[in-house]
């Protein structure tokens, strides 16, 4: 631990935040935080806790820990407490911190009282963050907070996370109960309850709110209006498919021209310029550097646009608490493959790519919902997919293209709800899990500093941890393709794809085409730039097309697209899929379910397809 | 005493006295429900009930979508 030559004892005060899900809780953690903050495994623990810096108002900083969201602490006694909240307890205890700020909803006390309840009964300062006072305000409710803060005993601070000068005021509070000396919180309402038992907490929380709340207004709320129609089941769902329609319209509208700006702008460039640099350089060397790693990061670069409006979509989503409806409305059709309605968003993004789907699965809170939706996501088909799909059949069915592409697609679908159907009721089976029990937050307007903060460290987090992997897997495919003999024909990759071709030949795919589906690892669309050099179409002059016609049977090309399909994920989703369940095992079993589902189908669709051919 | 679930018709308070969730953990500490406010002796009303999908129950001055099946459950009397 650093120390300060003033002797400021402020210096390293380590102040934990603890909260409800949909209170604001990691709004105020990245204002406080900014840009200085990382995300990492609580030592010993697969749970991610993220950790950032902030300057209190004289100028010292705090270490400030942002704990998962959780209703309420469990009790040491429940091993089955869910993970979350046993996280926020055991943290809590065994780190000690400095101060616990609970931050909670100032529309939602009665609720959210019970978590400060139990906080208090733990020997560590605690004080209160009265987030969202604004829209309490609008609701009609008046809260005496003085009255209700000389009762917990604790300073309550109401604020409005999206208000920087509320921050400032948060930062002053911090810095005032860490400079008094009072060890714990001294409650002015009469004993603490006893924390394991919820009907006595909720009746210590009445006592403590009794004459503090008032609503003054007895009506319906605006969020009830709104949800009048957007949870209506059938105006729910067109409103729905409006939004995510609109997203889609961004991410091909905006973001795809952006990416082909970013490749011709960009990486085509950059490239040349290696190209250049390189001239004298041994052939391989070239190839490593521009085939290689430059062909890889362009491919992570050329990612961005996408999951930058991605990312940015569901941020603004989960804020404005529609995220939360739209789990709602989609829960009777998700419960039926086992999951939460709160996957649904996930998955759906999944179809413009499915690494900001299985980023998504950080809104489903429990760690089962997680490992399904991860591993259900890449049975999404995506953009990149849906194009060699899109070319392949178009090259080999003709008119009945839109025929085959629909078929895939359905089986895509049909294989993740069977899938998911499965799992669910084996291997994941927790009949508690799949019922959604979710507070439904009053809507309020995101902050755009807020958004842009969590996008920034969304896409760095991508940048480092996925860019590196895709770098990595694109310079050893780029070896094995070029290695021993610096030619496709004769590489390693070659002889690895004439290995395994007896097996792919049970499904109609010579090595050629097994190659093809191997480099698909890379990135999907790499699929078709494989089939483009090993069938020579670069010296022939001859269009893709044709070659591919003259060479390949239909039967064949439709196993090799039911692999695509369904085959592995790319190496940024699986990059990512490590990275969000901090589970080896589990994306593991997902690639392994995969392999086997892929080559099993493209087998009896080889099969089919030749009886009718 | 007329003995119903939280799957009542919307517009009516209840009072919740019991039920089994799940593995019968209906108070247990480390239970979400509980924290919620689903506890004997607590006042609810159903806000949305329609007849698919999670209903919407008002408690403790939260709204709360409960899955149909757990709703189910819930035992309320009406009040």
């Amino acid at each position: 631990m650093l120390k300060n030559p003033a002797g400021n004892q402020l210096q390293d005060k380590h102040v934990v935040l603890v909260g409800r899900p949909n209170v604001g809780k990691s709004t105020i953690f990245n204002s406080l935080t900014g840009l200085s903050q990382h995300t990492g495994n609580w030592p010993g623990k697969t749970v991610e806790v993220a950790t950032g810096f902030a300057r209190l108002p004289d100028g010292t900083p705090v270490r400030i820990v942002d704990l998962p969201g959780t209703y309420s602490l469990g009790s040491p006694e429940e091993s089955d407490s869910a993970l979350d909240e046993a996280v926020a307890r055991e943290y809590v205890l065994e780190t000690s911190p400095d101060l616990v700020v609970a931050v909670v909803s100032a529309a939602g006390l009665q609720q959210d009282l019970y978590l400060v309840a139990q906080l208090l009964s733990l020997p560590v300062p605690v004080m209160v963050a009265a987030n969202m006072a604004d829209v309490a305000a609008r609701q009609g409710l008046k809260v005496d907070y003085r009255l209700l803060s000389r009762r917990l005993g604790a300073s309550v601070v109401p604020m409005s996370a999206t208000h920087p000068a509320d921050i400032r005021r948060l930062g002053s509070a911090i810095m005032a109960v860490l400079q008094s000396t009072r060890a714990r919180n001294a409650p002015g309402a009469g004993p603490l309850p006893d924390p394991r038992h919820p009907a006595g907490i909720h009746q210590w929380v009445d006592q403590v709110t009794y004459g503090a709340i008032q609503e003054e207004s007895n009506g319906i709320t605006t969020s009830q209006r709104i949800d009048g129609f957007l949870l209506h089941p059938w105006l729910g769902l067109a409103f729905m498919l409006a939004v995510l329609a609109g997203i889609f319209w961004l991410t091909f509208g905006v973001g795809q021209p952006l990416q082909e700006w970013l490749e011709t702008g960009l990486v085509l460039p950059v490239r040349g310029l290696a190209g250049r640099v390189l001239s004298g350089a041994p052939l391989w060397l070239r190839g490593l550097v521009m085939d290689g790693a430059l062909a890889g990061a362009g491919t992570v670069i050329t990612f961005l646009p996408i999951l930058a409006i991605f990312f940015a979509a569901l941020a603004i989503l989960e804020d404005l608490g529609y995220l939360a409806r739209t789990a709602v409305v989609m829960d009777r059709f998700m419960h039926s493959l086992g999951l939460h309605g709160k996957s649904f968003i996930p998955l759906f993004l999944g179809f413009g790519c499915n690494v900001p789907a299985i980023m998504g699965v950080r809104t489903i809170d429990s760690r089962r919902g997680r490992i399904l939706t991860a591993v259900l996501a890449p049975l999404v088909p995506c953009a990149a997919r849906m194009a060699v799909l899109n070319v392949i059949a178009g090259v080999f069915f003709g008119a009945r293209a839109p025929v085959v592409v629909w078929s895939l697609v359905s089986l895509n679908i049909l294989s993740l709800a069977a899938l998911g159907v499965v799992l669910s009721r084996t291997v994941l089976y927790d009949p508690e899990d799949r019922e959604l029990l979710m507070e439904l937050p009053p809507y309020h307007l995101p902050s755009l500093r807020v958004t842009g903060i969590v996008l920034w460290h969304k896409l760095w987090s991508f940048l480092g941890k996925a860019g590196t992997v895709i770098v990595c897997a694109s310079v050893v495919v780029w070896a094995l393709a070029y290695f021993p003999g610096g030619e496709l024909e004769g590489s390693y990759l070659a002889a690895l794809g004439r290995l395994i071709e007896p097996v792919g030949l049970l499904a109609g795919l010579d090595w050629r085409l097994v190659l093809a589906t191997l480099s698909g690892f890379v990135a999907k669309e790499n699929s078709l730039a494989t089939l483009a050099v090993i069938y020579g179409v670069g010296s022939s002059g001859v269009p893709l097309g044709e070659v591919l016609r003259s060479a390949i049977s239909p039967p064949s090309a439709l196993a090799f697209l039911v692999a695509v399909m369904l085959f592995m994920p790319c190496a940024a989703t699986v990059a990512v899929m490590r990275q969000e369940l901090k589970s080896g095992r589990w994306v593991a079993l997902s690639l392994l379910m995969l392999l086997v589902l892929s080559f099993g189908a493209a087998t009896i669709a080889f099969r089919l397809a030749s009886l009718i051919w | 005493m007329v003995v119903i679930t939280a799957l009542q018709s919307p517009g009516r308070f209840g009072r919740g006295f019991g039920g089994k969730i799940g593995r019968g953990r209906f108070a247990s500490g480390g239970d979400r429900l509980a924290a919620l406010g689903f506890v004997p002796g607590s006042r609810l009303l159903v806000e949305t009930n329609y007849g698919y999908g999670p209903v919407i129950v008002r408690i403790r001055g939260a709204r709360v979508a409960i899955g149909r099946g757990q709703a189910q459950r819930l035992l309320v009397r009406p009040v």
